[in-house]
């Protein structure tokens, strides 16, 4: 049973869906305990398809999207686990920044991914370093049926901001093309009210202009019957200016802005034999970050290089053992000014994972382990160990322990002068304990996820300003994360029609413990951007090809010093989307509009950075079948 | 008997009143010390607090206290001129004005880069930036009329007769000037030149302009000695000159009431708040207290020593206050890294 949140939600999609493992997919989504995943189906990835992955998880997940600005940076956090400790996978390429550890997921397009899958906590002995709080799963999966299919399309909303996409797709059944690329441009000079200033006036929002271009092509070869070669190009080209803080009376033309330039090459293989399946795969992963305030002038520009070679073996037994192995290359390497001289490390693992599955299915036990090696350093043994089990009639219980770590990035350890190379990796124990219910009859479906998590920290890693006010990360010593994630989903479906409510609680606690290197003022306090409260609710309704959907959002309060003296307010924000299809001859129509903040609520992520109040959003797309 | 009775117990309900009215004044207005807290870069939590002498309580978020909203990102400075109370606010570039004592927003003046001081001169004043300009503002509207060059980074100003001097701390770079500027055609006539990053300056009872030089620091790759220099204004001559130390970088300078002594420390790096009488030699100074203090400032009124401390420089920094002979007083939490205090004229 996955997480009811999206399973269950808005079921119809243009595409009729082949179901086939995946070389990016498998070892995910056999070894994750099923009570930590959620999954946004396709037909959620193509209701959003104008926006960037940070839209849908702030909408329908309990990861919190920390913005810098309606336009600025987005990172995500998962499980208190701030954005260098959740993993980012593409295609199960790990795509987290080796600079700085993070991910900007405000560049990720959600049009470019056919598939999207959160896993919570406990994913470092699948995932590797820097997935503490979680993963995000972005994979595409091949569809090789016959036939040629063109899809394009607009959106135009508020404050000057559209998108055009256009994504091709041919294939047989042995062989599949798609081809996607997406422009999105937003003036983003937004209304907002500046409570700030004397007499709270209506302001605009200057200097927050975006512009950016994604290209993917995935071809997928079927050498033989049990044979599948896929191959992915990625490249994301983008600018972004930085959006003026709240109050910045700055008239010049010398603002700040940013370029963030990406390309990824894979290349897999795999074989699926009756028992045993193999798979290789071999990735190039390049990205160039340029940033400036010319007023100073302060340029940083920053290229980093990864090479990434995998092998796997599974081995499967009437779908109630699962046996997987496998061993990992990464080779890392950054160029800038910013180091004294360019860093590069090579990092070695070795993992392997079992599932056993109950007679009819009934529990299942899960096992994964992973030792890495990062340079000469060897990382501490990782491991994670989960049960699952259906209890009475419709409830399921599941528990589950883990070790996971993080390294240091290369900012960590070699930014010039002040990084530090003696920095430990983090590790932290976690564990997790939940009931699920499940009632599934008729019409009815009505599905209930409680978990709870606790996870300790060692050496966790944090700047800190010394006696000399110079930023420096050290080893400060545990933080302890822990929480309720509640996931309920109520739908009815009939012939026509389905309605029902989906709704996410994260009630999240993740402060410093007490450490001689940390000031006292910050002891037993909430880390500072994450919210101790999230909750989101959608209704929703469809009728025929009418669709109609509302998401309430509630943020709560986020504390933006060490010493929670300082806070953003929480908020509550609405957005309501309708959507239409229908056919004419070949063609689909889809046609959408959208008021987000319907509530026009003035609120705040960033201290610095204003949020628009309501605005809104057309957008139709049209596909072409043959 | 009943009546007289009642009669006194209204006269002393009555005079009780009064009475009541007389033991609980407003504040005097020459009784509070404004810090003025930075906060954190890009933040916005920039904020001014209120020390009230009189009777020992703290207001922190004064300006928030009385307008229901912040100032901005990074409060640089505040001074007092004309009844007015004018916070240069540097990362928001603008400078808020308020009425004074009542500190009530009185409007905002925009237009700078990066602005770091302000000074009041009839109607108009001077704003250094940070980019090396000198902002003239018309106060009467409150909009700029002109703008000048000075050194790199000029961040003090200093009045005296007619001419303002400002120490170019060096501001993204390095520089080692004061600029002399005239304020009848506000353009720079004279050109000083002192030691490295002079960073702060204050007028003895003679009219002599201290200058505190606290040269580069080790990290750069370049270190520079730290200095003390006298200016006589009437030439603009070096009339006294001392090496403070090859190593100690002590960024602020202060002068007692009675002008007898200078006080110097406070900065990043420097331990302690010295004390030197003046005529004799910095290695007689007298050290005051054990501690690296962001900034200090004494009070023209007490001499007691007010020492900014900005803590873990994200959180709530904290105020010390001395008597002139170093023994701590008071200590107070502040907004976030305290960097100077006014006092009221």
């Amino acid at each position: 049973m996955c997480l009811p949140v999206l399973c269950a939600a808005q079921s119809y999609t243009d595409t009729v869906m082949i179901n086939e493992l995946t070389v990016t997919g498998s070892r995910y989504s056999i070894f994750s305990p099923e009570h930590t995943i959620q999954k946004i189906d396709k037909a959620k990835l193509e209701q959003h398809s104008s926006d960037n992955i940070d839209a849908l998880l702030t909408l329908y997940t309990p990861g919190y999207c920390n913005m810098s600005g309606y336009s600025g940076t987005t990172t995500i956090s998962l499980r208190g686990g701030t954005s260098s400790r959740t993993a980012v996978l593409w295609n199960g390429l790990n795509i987290q920044s080796v600079t700085d550890g993070g991910s900007d997921i405000s560049l990720l397009a959600a049009m470019l991914s056919d598939e999207m899958i959160i896993t919570y906590g406990n994913s470092s002995a699948l995932a590797g370093s820097g997935a503490i709080g979680g993963a995000i799963h972005l994979n595409n999966n091949p569809e090789f049926k016959k036939g040629l299919s063109l899809k394009i399309s607009e959106s135009l909303g508020s404050f000057m901001n559209y998108s055009k996409g256009i994504s091709f797709t041919s294939g047989n059944t042995k062989y599949y093309s798609n081809t996607r690329f997406i422009y999105h441009y937003g003036k983003n000079n937004f209304p907002f009210i500046n409570k700030n200033e004397f007499g709270s006036p209506t302001e605009r929002q200057k200097n927050a202009e975006t512009e950016q271009y994604s290209f993917l092509q995935h071809n997928s070869f079927r050498i033989r019957k049990n044979q599948v070669a896929n191959i992915y190009m990625l490249f994301n080209d983008s600018f972004k200016n930085e959006p003026l803080k709240i109050g910045d009376k700055t008239i010049s033309g010398n603002l700040p802005y940013m370029k963030n330039r990406y390309y990824r090459f894979c290349g897999e293989w795999k074989r699926i034999d009756k028992k045993m399946e193999y798979a290789m795969r071999s990735a190039l992963l390049y990205n160039n970050l340029y940033y400036t305030i010319p007023s100073i002038p302060l340029i940083s520009d920053i290229t980093a290089i990864s090479s990434v070679n995998e092998a796997t073996v599974l081995f499967s037994h009437k779908n109630r053992l699962f046996i997987n192995s496998g061993i990992n290359n990464t080779y890392e390497k950054a160029l800038t000014e910013n180091y004294l001289s360019p860093p590069h490390r090579n990092r070695t693992a070795l993992f392997g994972s079992a599932k056993m599955v109950s007679e009819k299915a009934k529990g299942n036990m899960i096992v994964n382990i992973r030792e890495e090696l990062t340079g000469d350093n060897l990382s501490p043994f990782i491991f994670s160990v989960f049960l699952e089990k259906d209890i009475l009639k419709y409830f399921s219980f599941h528990t589950g322990l883990s070790q996971n770590y993080r390294v240091p990035c290369f900012n960590d350890l070699y930014w010039q002068d002040i990084g530090n190379p003696e920095l430990l990796p983090e590790q932290g124990l976690s564990e997790d304990v939940g009931i699920g219910y499940k009632y599934d009859v008729n019409n009815w479906k009505l599905e209930i996820t409680i978990n709870s998590y606790s996870s300790i920290i060692k050496d966790f890693i944090i700047w800190l300003p010394d006696s000399n006010n110079i930023w420096t990360p050290e080893n400060i010593g545990r933080v302890w994360a822990r929480g309720i994630e509640n996931f309920n989903t109520i739908t009815f479906s009939g012939a026509d029609f389905s309605s029902g409510i989906t709704n996410s609680v994260s009630l999240s606690e993740t402060t410093f413990m007490p450490s001689e290197k940390l000031s006292p003022k910050a002891e037993n306090k909430q880390i500072v951007y994450i919210p101790r409260i999230k909750n989101n609710t959608t209704l929703f309704f469809s009728f025929k090809d009418l669709y109609v959907s509302y998401t309430h959002i509630f943020i709560g309060k986020r504390f933006t010093t060490t010493d929670n003296e300082y806070f953003v307010n929480s908020y509550n924000t609405g957005n309501l989307d309708v959507s239409y299809k229908f056919k004419r001859d070949e063609y689909i129509f889809h046609c959408g509009a959208e008021i987000n903040n319907i509530m026009n609520t003035s609120y705040l992520i960033h201290p610095s950075y204003a949020m628009p109040l309501r605005n809104y959003k057309l957008k139709i797309s049209i596909l072409f079948n043959t | 008997m009943k009546k007289y009775f009642l009669y006194t117990c209204l006269s002393v309900l009555l005079f009780s009143v009064g009475c009541k009215k007389e033991n609980n004044p407003l504040p005097e207005i020459n009784s509070y010390a404004y810090i003025i807290n930075e906060g954190g870069y890009g933040f916005s939590n920039g904020s001014i607090s209120a020390y009230d002498k009189s009777t020992g309580i703290i207001h922190n978020d004064f300006f928030r206290e009385k307008n229901v909203r912040t100032i901005g990102d990074v409060v640089q400075s505040f001074s007092i001129y004309n009844n007015k109370g004018y916070i240069v606010v540097n990362n928001s570039n603008k400078i808020e004005v308020v009425s004074y004592p009542g500190f009530i927003s009185a409007g905002t003046i925009t237009g700078f880069e990066f602005p770091i001081s302000f000074l009041g001169i009839n109607t108009k004043a001077y704003v250094t930036q940070l980019d090396g300009s000198v902002k003239v503002l018309n106060l009467t509207n409150n909009s700029i009329s002109k703008t000048f060059s000075a050194g790199n980074g000029p961040d003090k100003m200093i009045l005296l007769n007619s001419v303002i001097f400002i120490n170019n701390k060096g501001g993204w770079g390095s520089d080692s000037t004061i600029s002399v500027v005239d304020t009848e055609n506000d353009s720079v006539i004279h050109t000083i030149t002192v030691g490295n990053k002079p960073s702060d300056m204050v007028l003895d009872k003679n009219n002599k302009l201290w200058v505190l030089c606290m040269g580069t620091l080790a990290w750069t790759g370049s270190e520079t000695p730290s200095e003390l220099i006298q200016i006589d204004p009437a030439d603009y001559s070096i009339s006294y000159r001392e090496k403070i130390s090859d190593t100690l970088h002590p960024e602020k300078i202060g002068i007692s009431s009675d002008g007898n002594y200078l006080y110097y420390g406070g900065g990043i790096s420097f331990n302690g708040i010295m004390k030197l009488q003046k005529g004799t030699l910095t290695s007689a100074a007298v050290k005051l207290t054990d501690k690296i203090w962001y900034a200090f400032n004494i009070d023209p009124k007490t001499d007691d020593i007010y020492a900014l401390d900005a803590g873990n420089w994200s959180s709530r920094g904290s105020m010390y206050i001395y008597s002139a002979d170093g023994t701590e007083l008071k200590s107070f939490e502040t907004g976030i890294i305290p960097n100077g205090v006014v006092f009221t004229p």
